[in-house]
């Protein structure tokens, strides 16, 4: 275990996702020693596979068989490699919407953590630094350009989709993790940069536990895994000068924290975006295999739901076609005819998250009624514009509605009262609000420095601290928020550290 | 598992996609390409053990989906093929909730093993070029720079992030 001789250093970062690796860039530019831990492998670019089922077992937590404990279980989309979620998402950058920060302010006292000035400044050095640019033409790929022709037929809001990928070469696998290293996911950007810093990386280490000494965190237990199996194969105990940084994911820092006895509000307040898909057969090629994974979306705030292109590895695609046999035999043989556009929405369910059986997280979690019948209009929407762009048939995949449908008027069939949240197949793949934070106790979990309430020297920073979901993709606010705490954290505890 | 719910697996995961001839018009495996088995096999061990439990419990359910379906005294294996794809297809869109969803589940592991086979996948079109979708691109497609602006062959190094500033305003 390289780092066991680095078993001290100023902050212990547990999470190598966008806030661990976000607090790791600004803390050791500014002279902090860090150690990351992180519980998944550290993939090079060109170890990512092209095929799914290995690239999962790689980057994937439990190949995306977490799922909340519900009569229809969701499934939930996790990244456990380095670089987190962020090594396995399609890189959409998008700023705070200007509402929710307002919210965030007004509601949770966090003025300074969202001062609109100082994040301003922040995501311009963050889109700076990663590459943050409009997918080009060039790389909007078959399904990309199909949602665009829809919005543009149906009049509808739609726009090229901002990546952290400015090199991106358009082979649609940022989900196995991109080959050539093009999207500017934590492992090939801020991790490198802090390490050039001095930062330590623990890969295939998972923390079990943050010491505590009275109210003061001092150390991270953890177990080192095995490359092969992850089964725990030894031990580790990093010792934390100033602080540890709980970076985990909003799922799993609620864990770690309740295992080291951090309990009032942790895990509670939980919010998701879940989705659903649309697939659409033409009757020429697409190519939903080439482009940027997600390239174009149609953003619907009123509503609160985002459509997006959104292409699958043939794996997945398979899965999705309707039938078995010789009937799913035939639209297997045309692949490349398909295009698939999704429907997120920002749901207003509240759920909490407590540790369960097997050491995972027990997510109590259910849309509400409302969230459904959103859901519901943009699937139905989806429908339209999959015609609009020139299927042939559309696939809803909602159970109790015809497989098949062929004529935008059967849209209409999306949207009966009938229907209820079982017919629809849904996934999440952006978690929030575990760890909320607010200027009251009572009713969050950090402090607005991201400190948590009652304790000295144990941060939060990823997207468990987030008050509540957003209605855009989550990256940049992680990053931003993560930024300005750890900004304030090195510019406050040791003067000397400031940068210039 | 033992060997009857292995056999038992096989026979499910096959009768999602039956081989074919090399000259169908239907994608399926040639015999011997794709190892269903494998590929259930490692889906379990990187599951939850939730989820694990449910891809057993689903091989139990649709092992026996002819006697509780169809009320015939037989498992699923002692169909005749093109009545086990039927089957199936009844049982993906069953009025159950879960029946459905341990269907589905054993539909996408069979769709792992088909798609993760390079020749199948090779055969499925997925990859092949899209001259219609580069054609649409070229329709809206921004003007190209003059070749005295456009960067280097090898990327001008915007491959790798730019450099890193000090912290703080």
């Amino acid at each position: 275990m390289n780092a066991r001789a680095q078993d001290i250093a100023d902050y212990v970062i547990v999470g190598t996702g966008a806030g661990g690796a976000t607090a790791a860039r600004v803390l050791s530019a500014a002279g902090a020693s860090v150690i990351l831990v992180e519980e998944g492998p550290a993939l090079a670019p060109e170890q990512r596979s092209a095929g799914l089922l290995d690239a999962m077992s790689e980057s994937v937590r439990d190949l995306a068989t977490v799922t909340t404990n519900s009569p229809a279980p969701l499934p939930l989309l996790l990244g456990r490699c380095v670089g987190g979620s962020t090594a396995i998402n399609s890189g959409i950058i998008w700023r705070l919407p200007e509402k929710v920060r307002a919210l965030w302010a007004s509601q949770y006292g966090l003025h300074e953590l969202v001062d609109a000035a100082a994040l301003d400044r922040i995501f311009t050095t963050l889109e700076a630094e990663l590459g943050v640019a409009e997918v080009p033409d060039d790389t909007l790929g078959g399904n990309g350009l199909a949602m665009r022709r829809a919005s543009e037929v149906l009049g509808l809001p739609g726009r090229s989709i901002r990546r952290n990928a400015k090199t991106c070469v358009g082979n649609a696998r940022c989900l196995q993790g991109c080959p050539e290293g093009a999207r500017q996911s934590m492992d090939v950007s801020y991790i490198p940069a802090a390490q050039r810093n001095g930062a330590q990386l623990l890969a295939l280490a998972r923390a079990t536990k943050v010491l505590m000494n009275g109210e003061r965190a001092v150390g991270v237990d953890g177990r080192t895994l095995d490359p092969e199996t992850r089964k725990p194969i030894g031990r580790f105990t990093l010792h934390a000068r100033r602080g540890v940084i709980v970076a985990a994911s909003a799922i799993h820092t609620p864990l770690l924290l309740w295992a080291s006895g951090v309990r009032r509000n942790v895990g509670d307040g939980y919010q998701a975006h879940p989705g659903a898909a649309v697939v659409g057969r033409f009757d020429r090629a697409i190519g939903m295999g080439s482009g940027a994974t997600q390239s174009y979306e149609v953003p619907l705030p009123e509503l609160g739901v985002k459509l997006e292109s959104i292409a699958l590895p043939p794996e997945l695609l398979a899965a999705r076609l309707p039938g078995a046999g010789a009937q799913w035999q035939r639209e297997l043989s045309r692949l490349d005819h398909f295009a698939q556009f999704c429907a997120v929405v920002r749901m207003g369910a509240r759920g909490r998250i407590r540790p369960g059986l097997f050491g995972g997280p027990d997510v109590r979690y259910e849309p509400l009624t409302d969230d459904v019948r959103r859901l519901k209009e943009g699937v139905a929407l989806l429908v339209r514009m999959m015609f609009a762009a020139g299927a042939v048939e559309v696939y809803p995949g909602v159970h109790s509605v015809p497989e098949r449908l062929t004529h935008p008027e059967q849209a209409e069939l999306l949207t009966s009262e009938h229907l209820t949240r079982r017919d629809f197949h849904m996934m999440a793949s952006h978690h929030f609000a575990t760890a909320a934070a607010g200027v009251d106790p009572r009713s969050s979990v950090v402090s607005p420095e991201l400190l948590v309430h009652g304790t000295q020297g144990l941060y939060v920073m990823d997207a468990s601290v987030l008050p509540t979901n957003l209605g855009v993709n989550p990256q940049h606010t992680i990053m931003a928020v993560t930024w300005c705490a750890a900004e304030r954290l090195a510019n406050t505890r040791r003067p000397s550290l400031r940068a210039a | 598992m033992t060997r009857l719910e292995e056999a038992w697996t096989v026979d499910l995961l096959t009768a999602f996609a039956p081989p074919t001839e090399p000259t169908d018009q239907r994608l399926g495996p040639l015999p011997g390409e794709v190892d269903y088995l494998q590929t259930y096999r490692r889906m379990r061990r990187l599951s939850t053990p939730l989820a694990a439990f449910g891809l057993r419990a689903a091989v139990w359910l649709l092992a026996w989906a002819p006697l509780w379906q169809r009320g015939r005294a037989r498992t699923f294996s002692g169909l005749q093929l093109t009545e086990r794809s039927q089957l199936l297809g009844q049982l993906l869109v069953h009025r159950n909730f879960a029946v459905r969803e341990l269907a589905l589940l054993l539909k996408l592991v069979a769709a792992m093993a088909l798609l993760g086979a390079t020749g199948v996948r090779a055969r499925s079109g997925y990859d092949n070029v899209r001259p219609a979708a580069r054609a649409e691109s070229g329709v809206r497609r921004k003007l190209d720079l003059l070749p005295s602006v456009q960067p280097a062959a090898d990327g001008g190094g915007a491959s790798r992030p730019p450099p890193l500033r000090r912290v703080g305003p």
